[in-house]
Parts: C-alpha cells; structure tokens; sequence
C-alpha cells in the first residue's frame, strides 16, 4: 500500500488541461476531475473523442500453472476456457454470495492472465491465490492507461499508426514506433485502452493528442466518466455500494447491483455459487434506471409508487445526451417494469427552501451503451 | 478396491476412534482410513530397552467415552492418578500442589504467606465456575443455556478477554506459583500473553480424570493403552479399521461430501466424512480447489499452528533423588522459573528458534516392563512446550536437544543427566494427533458451540479431532459428539 497521493504518468500534461485546477483522488491517485466542463466532455465521449486517464484502475498479474483454475474457481465465468488475446467481465464473491468486487480478466497466455478492476481487492485475490501456489502481482505502478472513447476512437488510433482491428474485448501487445504498449477494446462499444510504460506515459498521450488533432480529441476528466458509467447503467463501490469483505457475507448480492449478466449460471464451480443460487430467488429488490422530469436528487430519495414506498435513488446525475436528469435506484421488482411512474419528493436546498414532488418513470437500461471498460 | 459404507472417518487418532466405535454402535457402516500403520497416533518413544513411555499424561480424556465404550474391558487402567503438580525450584524450595489445598499452602508459605492464604480462595472459585462450564465442554451445550451465578458470568466475561500471565500476577507475587501454574496455559499452543488465555486454567479445571475434577492421570503402559482400548471398542462394535490407508482427497458431489479416494487409487463411497484430521488439512489439502470456500480456506491457512509441543523418553539408570520428597510416580513436575520464561520461550518458538530457556513437565511413569523387555529400567517422559514447528529433524539434533534438555533439567534435579542412559524424542510434526496439534486455543473457540468446530461449510464433512475440541487434546469427545450430530435425524445425510 502507498501512503499519500500518487500522480499518474499523464499528470504533467493533465495539469497542463486542468485550467480549474480540480482534482480528485481515486485510489490513491490524483486526477483531473473536470478539464473545462462536465457535459461538455460527456457529449464529446458521445459524439467525437475524448483521452481519459485510466491509470487509477488497480491492476494486477495472475500467473502460475494453476492460474486458469484458480479463476475459474475465484470468478463468475469459466476463465479457464478463455482464449489467449482475450478478456471477459466477471463478479467474485463471497463464501455467502456476495459481491466482493467486479473486473475485467484477460488471458494472456496458458499460464498467465491479468486483473483490471475499479477498486481494489488486494488481501483476497493474494490470499486465495496462495491457495493454488498461483503468484498476484500489482502492476497499476508501473503502468499507465488511456481510453480512447468515442465514435472517432478507431479514426483517432489508426491516425496514429495503429491497427485497431480488434473485437470487443480483444487486446493485443504491439510495439509502437518504439514503444511497447497493449491495445485493448475492453471498452467494448466505440472504446479502446493503450496500456504503456509508466515512463513512456508522456509520448503515448503526446501522439494520441496529435493524432486526434483531426477529430477534435479533448482530455476527459473523472466526472464525465461518471456521467458515461452512470448513462450506461454501471453502480461504483464506494459510491454506491459498499463491497462485502466479510468471509461469509449474503450482502450486496450481484442482482440488487444489476450485475447478474456477469455471472455465468452454466459455470458450477465458482466461489458462492450454492449461496447465490439459493438467495437469488428471495431477491426482492433490484437495480433500476429512472428518468426524473426535474433536477437531479440526492442519493437515498425515497421513490413512491402510487402512494407506497418503493425504493430509493443511488447515484443520480444530468446526462448532457439524453438532455435530463437521470438516476440510478433501488427499488422492488413489483415496480421496476419500463415505464412505471414514480414520484419522489425532493428536499428543499439553498435554491428552494420548501419540498417539491416531482415524477420519474422507470427507463429501458442501460440508458446508453457504455464506451469505456467500466465496471 | 472400492467400495461404499455409511461413514467414513479419516484418521485413527483417540477421536477418530471414538466416532468410529459410537457410530457403528448406532448401527451404521463404518470405515476408518489410517495414513500410518498403527492407530492412536501417539508418538511411539519405545525405548531400546522396550520399555514403552507410551507418551505421557492423560488430562482430559472423557469420562463418558471411558464408561459408555466400557474401555476398562478394553484393558484401560491406571497407574498414577490425582498427579499432584510440583514446580521444581533451582534454590531447592519446590512447590508442592496437591488436592489437599492447605498442605498446598503450607508448601507456597515457603514463598509467599500472601499467596499461601489466596491460593486455597483461587482453587475453589476456579472449580466451582469450571463444574459450571461443563455443559459446554462435555456436552453439546451452548453458552446460552450454562447456569451460572451472577459473579460467574462477570468472571467468565473477565476471563474471557484477560490473559493468563495477567490474571496470575494479579492474584500472586511468588515467581514460584506463578510459573509453576502457567504450564497448564500453555496446553492449547496459546500464548500465556494472549487475551483469553486465563481461560485455559477454568478448561484444565472442568477435566475429570477417575471420577477426581482437575486431575491427571498416567495409564498402565502410557497414552497408547487409551488408544489400544478405544481400537478394540471399535473392533468390537464392526469399525472396518485400515491402516496404512491414507486418504488423497474428499471427493464431492455437488457440493457435498460423496466419499474419499485412498491415496493408492481406492475409493469409499459415503454420504459422510468425519475428519480426525486438523482442519487446516482437512479443509486446505483433503478438500480439493478449496470447494469449502476461498475465505474459508484461506482462513484455515492463516490459523497453521506455528507452535507446538515435542517430547522425549529418557532411559534411566536410577531415579534420581529429590531432596525431602516421596513417590516421584504420583506427579507433574513442571520446570519453569518465571512467567518470562513461557513469554520468551513462545517468542522464540513462533519464530522457529529453540528458546533460550525451556518450559517443561517432567513425569516419572511407573516401569512397565514389555513381554520382550531385557531390562528394567526406570523411564521419564519430559513434555516441552512451546516449541518450534520445522526445528532440524536429525538425528544430531535430536542428540542435541535430548542434552541440552537433561542438563536442563539437571539444574533442579542435581545428578539427573548422569543417570540418563538413552533418550527418544519426537518433534513436533513427527505426529499429528499429539496435544498441541492443530490450531491454537484462543477464547473464542473455547467458549464457541460444538457445532461451530465440527461443522464445515461442506455438507457431509465434519471434523472430529483435535480441532474440534475446545482445546486440542486427547480425550475422545469431539469424537463422540461428531457421532452425536452425525445420528441426529434432522441433518438428513444419514438415511
């Protein structure tokens, strides 16, 4: 564990952009929170280019010969049959089925994967890899990440000299005109990754930049990624949940996070497996996306459903392309059907010193497809 | 050779054979896999002179095992009972505690007049709270049901977060007392620092040996006669018994426990598995990709006993001579000048040094001769406690130790050395079912249910040795209250 801040390979040129001066930590790195505007560089993300610092997502190398079946024991999804070059989104859980932590598992070869998540799990992915003699490595030090997210990412990367004819969650180690980077597509829809050399962060952004000169590239800060993750439907732990780190903890489980497509139901032998299958049917609340005819709530704003209570919000922010304040919640799945009316009661503020009752209808999720690797 | 039985038990230790022998009494088919070729899992420390030390004390083994499996018929008995426990002083001025409290403080005057007047008070009110407990340690009780005064319960809440070196210096001054009471701490591998470990006195006090609470007890021919006697209950009552059968793995069916597989290829089909073995090994090696759960198991790895106990059979000339004191047959002779000597001794032990220092109980067996014996030399049996795990296991060093050992003890037995002809010593690790085995005692197991350290999150596994004592030791009880719940009708894996 590092004590303090740290500053990401990109910092200079993200301090150079940072013309508010707004930062924020995650994971222990310091980061642009907002270049020049929020909705400005969300809408970028939607309809041109954006270069977002990646840097802050914990990393980590599996190796060993039994690599393959420890995954396929730690995570959702039967790894073992994952092909060299690719990667899949999995949950880990708990010994009682809960949600221990999300992430993106890439194969690297017979023996050796990688782990890409949004927050990290260090005591138990080491700990139960010692279980296998399986060896876990941090390696978010020393590398750096950029996402290339937008319609104009493939024009931007090709601009540069590289081939991006990857499928969705493919990746491939290229050397670059010098440089030794991994491009992924873990982005999935208009969403691709260069993985670099802490040292050769600098250049890597330097040429992204220029090439995307063309196309209108503009650096994106933590918030408009926020704005993508919570468009397409995706809760942060943290924020909107607290991971389980108990052994045996039954809370939060994958279908009230909304994360159940991440769990493969053929794959038998993944951990918590038995305690899922046997809560999941008394699950009585899910995760739901809301569109709010007003301004957006705070997180915990009791949702109403013909006079009962039926849930509440989580996250909630202003999405610059759906034009209206959208919201993540909880609610009961009697009334989470698409198109469902509620109505919350907003709490007086500053700007409005009295309540206010406003409508919300359920909406198809996730709102927007997601163009960066989430989760 | 496959085949199929009800139940089958891993491990041939006193546990293991008092499930076998419980179970197949109620009926079920039994079979019990035994990884080396002899049952009871005590140290074999035979002198060449064949004259068994058979092991050491008996301090806990379970009166409702001896009556109900009529081990007496078995060939059971006793030599030495109500072993008096004698702390052997440098100056000559050794402390004598015997049943009789006010002989005892008349002997702790010597050191101390206060301690003389707290000690008979500190006796009984640890043997009315230990009597109390005894539902929770010699049955299947729970905390919640035990029925203790109001002062008891405080007592017990106090205990339960006090360690033992505490509790003891703040009733007594002598270093005498102290360090002579603090060998029994030491008896489930905890450290006598550790919050919980007061506990162990009130455990140590709940055991009843020959109908005597608190007492220890030494059987004709040592500890492997308990072991010999439970294996014939066990004959008796139709235990298919393998030796040389080591069990590779616990084979599942989804999810449960289906059987095992020997490591010689064999399989044994059944709906349940009693381990006698640790639970660190039953749930980290026998169970395969960790299927009990990556915390769990992971779990079980970080609580590995660092710890343990090693022992050594000394081969006698004579018995040596003990100043003023009589029948050296009759007690527990701990050697151990100060609290700090424990304190050190664990340091070094956790960190896999021999200590400077030693902590040990010295017992003197009365001579059983074997058929084929040439001599008939008298034999001491030195129990040393705490010590390192993964100390050099040759023969040099175990030549080393038996030395440094016998001069150690030679300091308060002045000739002892001399008279030693042979030594045998066993290493922790050279056995698995010996006391100290396993993981550490700690408060919260002691004070946990029995469901708690027999279940696993396998259905059909549960563990029957060591491990599912409230402190490891070799009475018999987890093995007979593993049968218990195993018959229970509400479990369902049993037909």
């Amino acid at each position: 564990m590092t004590l303090g801040v740290m500053a990401t390979p990109f910092h200079m040129r993200g301090a150079a952009f940072n013309r508010g001066n707004a930062w924020a930590t995650r994971n222990g790195w310091t980061l642009s929170r907002v270049y020049s505007s929020v909705e400005d560089e969300a809408l970028a993300a939607r309809s041109a280019v954006v270069l977002s610092d990646i840097t802050w997502r914990w990393r980590v190398t599996i190796e060993g010969a039994q690599a393959a079946n420890f995954l396929s024991r730690l995570a959702t999804k039967n790894l073992a049959e994952l092909s060299p070059g690719m990667a899949a989104k999995a949950l880990w859980l708990t010994d009682g089925g809960a949600v221990r932590g999300a992430g993106l598992f890439a194969r690297f070869g017979r023996e050796a994967f990688a782990l890409a998540a949004s927050a990290p799990d260090t005591d138990w992915i080491a700990q139960s890899a010692a279980l296998f003699g399986v060896t876990v490595r941090d390696i978010s030090p020393e590398q750096g990440g950029l996402a290339i997210i937008g319609p104009y990412a493939a024009h931007v990367l090709r601009a540069a000299g590289l081939a991006c004819d990857l499928a969705p969650l493919a990746f491939r180690k290229l050397f670059w005109r010098g440089l030794d980077i991994t491009l992924s597509r873990w982005g999935e829809h208009e969403g691709y990754e260069i993985w670099c050399a802490a040292d050769d962060g600098l250049l890597v952004w330097d040429r992204l930049m220029k090439a995307g000169g063309g196309y209108g590239i503009v650096p994106a800060g933590l918030d408009a990624m926020d704005v993508l993750d919570i468009e397409a439907g995706i809760l942060r732990p943290g924020r909107d949940y607290k991971a389980a780190s108990d052994t045996h903890a039954c809370a939060p489980t994958p279908m009230s996070l909304g994360l159940e497509t991440l769990i493969d139901a053929e794959h038998g032998g993944f951990n918590g497996r038995a305690a899922w299958a046997a809560t999941r049917k008394n699950e009585t609340h899910i995760l739901a996306g809301i569109e709010i005819e007003s301004e957006t709530p705070a997180a915990h704003t009791p949702l109403q459903c013909a006079g009962a209570a039926v849930g509440h919000t989580l996250a909630s922010v202003y999405s610059p392309a759906l034009r209206r304040a959208i919201a993540l919640a909880r609610i009961e799945k009697s009334a989470a059907a698409v198109g469902t009316q509620l109505s919350l009661t907003l709490a007086p503020c500053a700007q409005r010193p009295e309540f206010r009752t406003v409508h919300a209808y359920v909406a198809e999720m996730p709102f927007l497809p997601t163009p960066q690797m989430a989760i | 050779m496959n085949g199929v039985a009800d139940i089958v038990i891993i491990g041939g230790g006193v546990n293991g054979l008092t499930a076998a022998a419980f179970l197949a009494r109620a009926g079920k088919k039994v079979v019990l896999c035994e990884a080396s070729n002899r049952l009871g899992g005590i140290p074999i420390t035979t002198s060449p002179e064949k004259i068994s030390g058979g092991g050491h004390v008996l301090y806990a083994a379970d009166p409702v095992v001896i009556a109900g499996l009529k081990l007496a018929r078995h060939g059971l008995r006793f030599t030495a009972r109500d072993m008096a426990l004698v702390g052997l002083r440098r100056d000559g001025r050794h402390v004598v505690l015997t049943r009789d409290s006010y002989a005892s403080a008349r002997s702790i005057a010597v050191h101390s007049q206060r301690d003389a007047e707290t000690y008979p008070v500190f006796r009984r009110v640890l043997f009315e709270l230990a009597r109390a407990m005894r539902p929770l340690w010699w049955q299947n009780g729970s905390r919640g049901a035990l029925k203790l005064s109001h002062t008891q319960k405080v007592l017990l809440k106090t205990l339960e977060r006090t360690s033992a070196a505490a509790w003891l210096e703040s009733r007594f001054e002598s270093d005498a007392l102290k360090a002579t009471l603090a060998y029994d701490a030491t008896d489930g591998g905890i450290p006598i620092l550790d919050a919980g470990s007061a506990l162990m006195f009130v455990w140590r006090a709940a055991q009843e040996m020959c109908g005597l609470q608190g007492s220890s007890a030494v059987p004709v021919n040592g500890r492997q006669t308990y072991a010999d006697a439970l294996a014939k209950a066990a004959t008796a009552s139709g235990v298919d018994l393998r030796t040389t059968a080591r069990v590779h793995r616990l084979l599942l069916e989804g999810g449960a426990a289906a059987g095992v597989e020997l490591e010689n290829g064999d399989r044994i089909a059944a709906p349940l598995v009693l381990s006698g073995a640790t639970r660190f090994e039953t749930i980290c090696s026998l169970v395969p990709e960790a299927a009990a759960g990556l915390g769990e198991t992971a779990r079980q790895a970080r609580s590995e006993a660092s710890v343990g106990t090693a022992q050594i059979l000394f081969t006698l000339h004579h018995l040596p001579a003990f100043g003023d004191m009589h029948a050296p047959h009759g007690a527990r002779y701990i050697i151990g000048e100060h609290l700090e000597t424990y304190v050190s001794a664990h340091a070094s032990a956790r960190s896999g040094a021999l200590p400077a220092e030693f902590a040990m109980e010295l017992v003197f067996p009365p001579v059983q001769k074997m058929e084929d014996a040439i001599s008939e030399q008298p034999v001491a049996t030195v129990q040393i406690r705490p010590f390192p795990f993964g100390h050099d296991t040759g023969r040099h060093a175990r030549q080393m130790l038996s030395e440094r050992i016998a001069s150690s003890i030679d300091c308060v037995i002045p000739g002892f050395a001399l008279q030693v002809i042979h030594a045998a010593v066993t290493l922790p690790g050279d056995v698995t079912h010996i006391e100290g085995s396993g993981a550490p005692a700690h408060g919260t197991r002691m004070l946990a249910a029995w469901d708690a350290r027999i279940q696993t999150p396998i259905r059909g596994l549960m563990i029957c040795g060591n491990d599912a004592e409230p402190v490891g030791a070799m009475s018999g009880r987890a093995g007979r209250i593993a049968a218990q719940m195993a018959l229970r009708k509400d479990n369902g894996i049993l037909p």
